[in-house]
């Protein structure tokens, strides 16, 4: 049995980003589904260089953000129309969800807000930089202690592709 | 140093050549036809090649063939559920025909439950995620699964005669060995004995169980419950693919007749309709389900206080229920004693169901938004599939109130989760927006799958976008026939067509056509993909009357028959008459996106070639486009006098006439050109000419490389604008670049792709000619949003509190673990 803490780390392409996953440890997870849908998060990261800033775009699904926070603060029932509790899952994301650039230590990112768009909830973060990032960790365990067979996925764009990374259960769901 | 880098490079060279060797001859020996030479690839080759061949059971139409067959499995099941234990002890009869043209030595029959047993190929393949932590609900599972067994316990297999038949158990699959072969057309009957503990839904999950409640009361919702055929097919035999838990089910279909046997106090919601209302019903129940039979709003059954007052009683008597079903492919049934029980009755233009019962069944904790819409959103659904489809094929539908977030499909049963919590419940009863929305949708969605895939019957374990993405797609379309703005006006009106890029970009993915288990992003690949293709063909493609004519056309040929992917897309083709070929390759079939860029536009005007009238025009042009340099404005303004006009003698020919004036040489070579036209070669010049006509060529480059149409929106100089819709067609010859030649009367000043985003296109900030600057989303809401400000203010406010709870709130999340010393083990 390894004692090491799990951590990995993968280059993209380019040499521009770098994905290390959180430093916790290690344990066989055990899946549990409700029935028909999938828990999955999708967050587009994103250089504008019209403003100069990392824009970071989380969609979450309004329900399991309910459900997250509903955990977090161990109370039944927890609505997202407050101004207040759209403030708590910002809080949230923040702590779920990291970003360091040229490896130093996360990045605090500014919270531009919090959007409904249908059945999601969209988060907005920014971190202006005076220079385009040439290397960007990313952490993101959104809902991950919520749902065991919670699939995050980080779209990172570079110039002129893409590189997706995967914060998941590889496992099959129940 | 030259010399080994040389080398070094030679090398590389190499093997990059054999790679691409290799390559290229693995490719040709996959694929009957391919690219030997070049790189071109042909986005809209046809998919005979790739499809299976046309044969007498399904015809190259798409629709089923004169000699198409099923196999057909009817059960007749006495269950009797145990509360108390949480256990269901059952026998079933299983009468099997085989309407194959072969005979069959042995059945195979599917045993879900089996996926709960701790040494399932599910459970063993299970694999810990990215992150080292483990969550509260993981340590639960490991207790609700360790406290008892799960999976079926087989106690006899027999035949008609009661003589024990040999079987063989294979993780979630069981074969019987038949006595002799099963001849085609003949039918054989068997009995299974069983008793399977129920499992807690919210401990271990899945798609059945039970919700145990605080006050000690249950809900049971028995789902993959009992021994059903496998599904044997002209296309794959025996369907062996073993439950692994996200691929769902291929099954027969056949009549049902089943006893459930329950505790007295119980209300049941079943598959079918109920044989002995007498017996388990009161008679004012049944004078008010008799009165439903004619209601169009919901009246109830149980009121919200009869089920109150049914779960303060008690009983150890029991009742047995007892339902019939005609032509379901599978059965569910669900039972409590904390039921409210309302029905409506929906009328259709059917002569076999002209009337259809709708039910809801749901606990108090449902209320007040379960009375409210459960029945009304099932008659919705009802009213918009009919007319996708078909008339809905069964005499009652039913939306039963199962565990929060839950969401399953029957034949005429749907378990539906979402209720308001108590401490919504303040004085007034109300529920939040998220609740309310959560519930239209998953019923939506649930009573959608009664026509897909429960009646027409796709193979959920091998294709989930079949039924998941064909209903989405309808579900997606009832939202906006359900109220406008849906569910959230103030939204934007969100559009599946802006929100599916995100997904379609990602460098991992698979196609829509991935097995089931084995698709990664399961909710973006099998519900919303298909989702945005199946509303762009409608809505931009093929247009409503096309599209609706063959989608109808699909459902007709397949209800209570088995389709398979390419029933699908030759149907569609068939009966729109439209070559889909190359869309279904690049939505269904690969992972490409949608990213097409206007490149360049070049403008140019029609000339008479006339030197005498041209070359004053060129003149002019060339001053407008070229303007004289400042220096010789500014000598001039200064009175500076040049050379030659001090020594005028210098000037000589070339001071007065320039390139633009013309000479005999010019008008003779213009006078040759036109005697060598045709007559109606000059005759469309002059024509042109006469309309004035300018001329645009516009580069479109593919970005994304899904090939799709080009809806384009022309602004002229006079603020007139043209829609136009360029077919994807355009691309045939070459997919990543292609020029459109437009010729018109008036000047145009600005061209847009795509300017009501419709074709699903990831990147805006290429679609405009000349370009603009298109502000990011996120710069959009920095703009748009009101609240901003407010919620910083919020947020600075929690912060500053959460500092000193941090801890406490993460406890609340995952469970602590240290690090152990490898060391310590030894």
């Amino acid at each position: 049995m390894s004692t090491a803490p799990k951590s990995a780390a993968r280059s993209l392409s380019r040499g521009s980003c770098v994905y290390l996953a959180t430093l916790l440890i290690t344990i066989m997870l055990v899946s549990r589904s409700h029935a028909h849908r999938a828990h999955h998060t999708l967050t587009s990261v994103a250089w504008n260089s019209n403003t100069y800033a990392i824009e970071v775009i989380h969609r979450l699904h309004i329900q399991d953000a309910v459900r997250a926070l509903q955990k977090r603060h161990a109370t039944a029932h927890l609505s997202l129309q407050p101004v207040r509790n759209q403030a708590l899952l910002a809080l949230y994301v923040e702590n779920h969800f990291s970003l360091s650039v040229e490896n130093k230590t996360p990045a605090t990112l500014d919270m531009v807000g919090v959007e409904f768009a249908g059945d999601e909830v969209l988060v907005y973060q920014e971190l202006r930089l005076e220079d385009p990032p040439a290397e960007v960790s990313i952490s993101c365990t959104l809902f991950q202690e919520v749902f065991d067979t919670q699939v995050n996925q980080v779209n990172v764009s570079i110039p002129g592709s893409v590189q997706t990374l995967m914060f998941d259960k590889t496992g099959a769901l129940p | 140093m030259h010399k080994n880098k040389s080398f070094v490079s030679s090398a590389l060279a190499y093997a990059a050549f054999v790679f691409a060797a290799w390559a290229l001859h693995h490719d040709t020996a996959a694929h009957p036809v391919s690219q030997s030479k070049g790189t071109f690839e042909d986005k809209f080759r046809q998919l005979d090649e790739t499809w299976p061949t046309a044969n007498t059971y399904r015809v190259a139409s798409g629709a089923p063939g004169a000699d198409y067959w099923q196999q057909r499995a009817d059960y007749v099941i006495k269950a009797t559920l145990d509360e108390k234990a949480m256990r269901l002890t059952a026998s079933e009869t299983i009468t099997y025909t085989n309407n194959a043209p072969e005979s069959l030595r042995y059945l195979w029959v599917q045993l879900d439950q089996n996926r709960f047993k701790h040494d399932s190929l599910g459970e063993l393949s299970l694999a810990a995620g990215e992150s080292d932590i483990v969550s509260y609900n993981a340590l639960r599972r490991r207790q609700a699964m360790t406290a008892r067994d799960h999976g079926y316990e087989i106690k006899s297999v027999r035949a008609a005669g009661g003589a024990p038949l040999p079987y063989t158990i294979v993780d979630t699959m069981m074969r019987i060995d038949l006595p002799r072969p099963l001849r085609t057309g003949r039918s054989t009957t068997f009995s299974i004995d069983w008793a399977q503990n129920i499992i807690d839904e919210e401990a271990i999950g899945g798609r059945g169980g039970v919700e145990v409640f605080e006050d000690g009361h249950h809900i049971f919702a028995l789902a993959q419950w009992f021994p059903r055929m496998a599904a044997y097919s002209d296309y794959e035999g025996w369907h062996t693919k073993p439950y692994l838990g996200l691929g769902e089910f291929a099954l027969e279909f056949g009549d049902y007749d089943v006893s459930i046997t329950v505790p007295a106090d119980h209300v049941v919601s079943a598959t079918g309709v109920l044989q002995n209302p007498g017996e388990v019903l009161s008679a004012t129940q049944r004078r008010r389900l008799e009165a439903a039979g004619n209601a169009d709003e919901p009246v109830f059954i149980v009121t919200p206080d009869e089920a109150l007052e049914n779960e303060k009683e008690g009983t150890d008597e029991t009742r047995t229920w007892r339902f019939k079903a005609e032509n379901v492919r599978d059965y569910a049934w669900a039972s409590s004693r904390k039921f409210v029980w309302d029905a409506m009755t929906v009328e259709q233009d059917d002569e076999d169901n002209p009337s259809v019962l709708i039910m809801s069944f749901y606990p108090n904790e449902g209320e007040p938004l379960w009375s409210k819409y459960s029945s009304h959103v099932v008659a919705h659904t009802i009213e918009v599939f009919n007319h996708f489809a078909f008339p809905y094929p069964y005499p009652n539908a039913q939306s039963v109130n199962v565990w929060d977030m839950g969401g399953m499909e029957y034949p005429m049963v749907t378990f539906n989760g979402f209720r308001p919590t108590d401490e919504e419940k303040v004085e007034d009863r109300t529920y939040s927006r998220e609740t309310k929305y959560g519930l239209i949708t998953v019923i939506i969605h649930e009573i959608g799958h009664i026509y897909y895939p429960m009646v027409v019957n796709s193979d959920e374990r091998q294709w989930a976008w079949m039924d998941e993405g064909i209903n989405t797609f309808l579900h997606y379309t009832a939202h906006f026939l359900w109220e406008e703005g849906y569910p959230n006006p103030s939204s934007g009106r969100p559009s599946m067509l802006d929100r599916i890029p995100d997904y379609m970009v990602s460098a991992n993915q698979v196609p829509i056509m991935t097995q089931s288990d084995s698709i990664l992003q399961y909710a973006n690949n099998a519900y919303m993909k298909p989702t945005a293709a199946l509303t762009i063909l409608r809505e931009t493609i093929l247009g409503r009357e096309l599209f609706d004519f063959a989608f109808r056309e699909y459902a007709r040929r397949w209800k209570f028959k088995r389709p398979t992917p390419s029933d699908f897309f030759r149907t569609m083709e068939d009966a729109s008459g439209v070559d889909l070929d190359w869309f279904w390759r690049g939505w269904f079939y690969s992972t490409d996106h949608v990213d097409i860029s206007i490149e360049d536009v070049r403008a140019y005007r029609l000339s008479t070639g006339d030197p005498d009238q041209e070359f004053a025009k060129d003149r002019i042009e060339a001053r407008r486009d070229r303007p004289e340099p400042l220096t010789p404005q500014n000598n001039r303004a200064e009175g500076i006098e040049t050379y030659t006009d001090r020594f005028p003698e210098l000037r000589d020919f070339y001071n007065d006439n320039d390139r633009y004036t013309v000479s005999n040489a010019d008008r003779n070579s213009y006078n040759a050109r036109m005697a060598g036209l045709e007559d109606w070669e000059k005759d469309a010049l002059e024509s042109a000419l006469q309309e004035g006509e300018n001329i645009y060529f516009v580069d479109f480059r593919n970005i994304g490389g899904l090939v799709m149409p080009l809806p384009i929106t022309i602004v002229y100089a006079d603020g007139s604008e043209e829609e136009m819709m360029i077919p994807a067609e355009i691309w045939r010859r070459n997919a990543q670049t292609v020029t459109k030649r437009l010729m018109r009367d008036k000047t145009i000043v600005s061209i847009e792709l795509d300017a009501r985003h419709e074709i699903a296109d990831a990147d805006r900030n290429n679609n405009y000619f000349p370009r603009r600057i298109i502000p990011s989303r996120l710069e959009a809401f920095k703009v748009a949003n009101t609240t901003r400000n407010l919620m910083a203010d919020m947020l600075l406010e929690l912060k500053s509190e959460s500092e000193e709870k941090e801890e406490d709130l993460e406890a609340n999340e995952s469970a602590p673990l240290v690090p152990v010393d490898s060391n310590e083990n030894r």
